[in-house]
């Protein structure tokens, strides 16, 4: 599983990195990024959960 | 001991959740209450009116993160239930796929692009106020910074003018339950109707020639060929103001009085101004602006061990949340604008987090650094703070200190 935040969409919220900190990071100036290159087994459902409660819509799961 | 009484769901009533009924709190520490609250369970039952209530963190988050089982159509204050709407009254009311579309066709105004188009304005509104309050005598910061921020904000989300900003405060107030303007009927209605003409003249003149700002980007938004109607833009813009103003300036306002009592937390930032942000969130978590919101049951399930039943209304504590100590660990009750990790729901979570979320950060960083700007020392309280006894807005109406320079 790979997953990726569409930078334009991003809020800040930070919805994605309270609900899986192992994938999801936030930036310096408080914006979501992906940390790593795939997603490990057992993080998947916390980022799939991401993808669904992100208030903005800005994952994509591939 | 409460007398214990059940009702015909069978759950036992839980006297300390009757707070939730009508928009009134009658308790005098709140703190005091929501850890009553939390000492309580995982999940409390309202007889009277048939709801839960979610004080601790986890069932709060399990909530917020799971729309599909709890939604939002059916209300989201106690006020609310049995209610049927034709039409939600907000976005917030909204479930996907309504809410998906309007989230959608309104993010784009509210992303990381825009607000970062404001920053400098936002900053210098910060400034001028902070720049114009006395220093080293007593003053009450709600009337000349905390409630003038956010309108002067949110008129320049809308496009209007200085000469305007009287305005937008006076619609504001109106929309609110509570304040003085709303009290007087007459009034309230004729504002409204002043700011429906206001707000339908922009959403026109947007359409037309729209600008780089907020009201230009929602009225040309499209996706997929959609784009908000007239109608949709014009509410949208009336929520703004409600959203926008109110909550913000309880924190403004919340977190200077925080920062009083705390006079160990200001030095902390005034020697290293790199706290700031951790700062921001510490306020956020420590004044929790909007004190719960609700959700009902879509089926049956299960939250903190507790069965809940289709159609049973859960209401997310958000203010009792952010101060439990399993999530916060045992210095939950001591204000620390160093935290971290702070996980606070104060903005809500999940689908439904706070769209203005960006814009309160940076007021709330703005007015911080306006204040060190201006070498503020120290925060002292000349006063009692006054509180309102909303159970849904934790407001601060007075907030007399001194702005120490020495």
């Amino acid at each position: 599983m790979r997953v990726t935040v569409d930078d334009d969409r991003c809020g800040g919220h930070g919805v994605c990195f309270g609900l899986c900190p192992e994938v999801f990071d936030l930036s310096d100036d408080g914006y979501a990024v992906v940390k790593v290159d795939e997603v490990p087994p057992e993080h998947q459902e916390a980022v799939r959960k991401a993808a669904t409660q992100c208030p903005t819509y800005a994952i994509t799961i591939t | 001991m409460t007398t214990v009484e059940s009702d015909r769901s069978g759950h036992v009533h839980e006297p300390l959740t009757d707070q939730f009924l009508g928009v009134e709190f009658s308790v005098a520490d709140h703190v005091a209450y929501y850890a009553e609250l939390r000492a309580r369970g995982p999940l409390l039952w309202n007889a009277t009116q048939g709801f839960w209530v979610a004080p601790r963190h986890a069932e709060v988050m399990a909530v917020a993160t799971d729309s599909e089982t709890f939604c939002s159509g059916r209300g989201i204050l106690t006020f609310e239930i049995g209610a049927e709407y034709a039409s939600p009254p907000t976005m917030m009311h909204t479930d996907p796929p309504d809410h998906t579309r309007y989230r959608a066709l309104v993010q784009p105004a509210f992303g990381r692009r825009v607000v970062k188009t404001l920053d400098a304005s936002v900053r210098e509104a910060a400034k001028a106020l902070v720049d114009r309050l006395p220093l080293d005598r007593a003053v009450d910061v709600v009337p000349p910074l905390a409630v003038p921020l956010p309108v002067q904000v949110i008129a320049q989300l809308l496009g209007l003018p200085e000469e305007r900003w009287d305005d937008v405060w006076a619609w504001s107030e109106a929309s609110i339950p509570g304040t003085e303007i709303y009290a007087d009927e007459a009034r309230r209605a004729a504002l409204n109707a002043e700011m429906m003409a206001e707000l339908m003249r922009l959403v026109a003149e947007a359409r037309v020639s729209p600008k780089d700002d907020v009201i230009g980007q929602l009225a040309t938004t499209e996706v997929d060929g959609d784009r908000l109607t007239d109608d949709e833009l014009a509410m949208f813009l009336n929520q703004l103001l409600v959203a926008g103003n109110e909550t913000t300036r309880n924190t403004i306002s919340g977190g200077l009085v925080a920062l009083a009592e705390n006079p160990d937390q200001w030095a902390r930032l005034v020697a290293d101004r790199s706290l700031v942000a951790s700062a921001v969130e510490e306020i956020l978590r420590w004044t929790t602006a909007v004190i719960y919101f609700m959700r009902t049951a879509t089926r049956d399930t299960e939250l903190g061990g507790v069965p809940v039943a289709a159609g049973e209304p859960v209401v997310m504590v958000y203010a009792s949340a952010n101060r439990d100590e399993a999530e916060f660990g045992p210095t939950a009750g001591s204000f620390d604008v160093g935290r971290s990790p702070n996980h606070h729901v104060a903005f809500g979570f999940g689908a439904h987090f706070c769209l203005g979320a960006a814009l309160a950060r940076l007021e709330v960083a703005a007015v911080l650094d306006a204040l060190l700007d201006r070498g503020v020392t120290r925060l002292e309280l000349a006063g009692p703070v006054g509180r309102s006894a909303s159970n849904i807005i934790a407001g601060v109406t007075a907030a007399p200190m001194i702005l120490h320079t020495t």
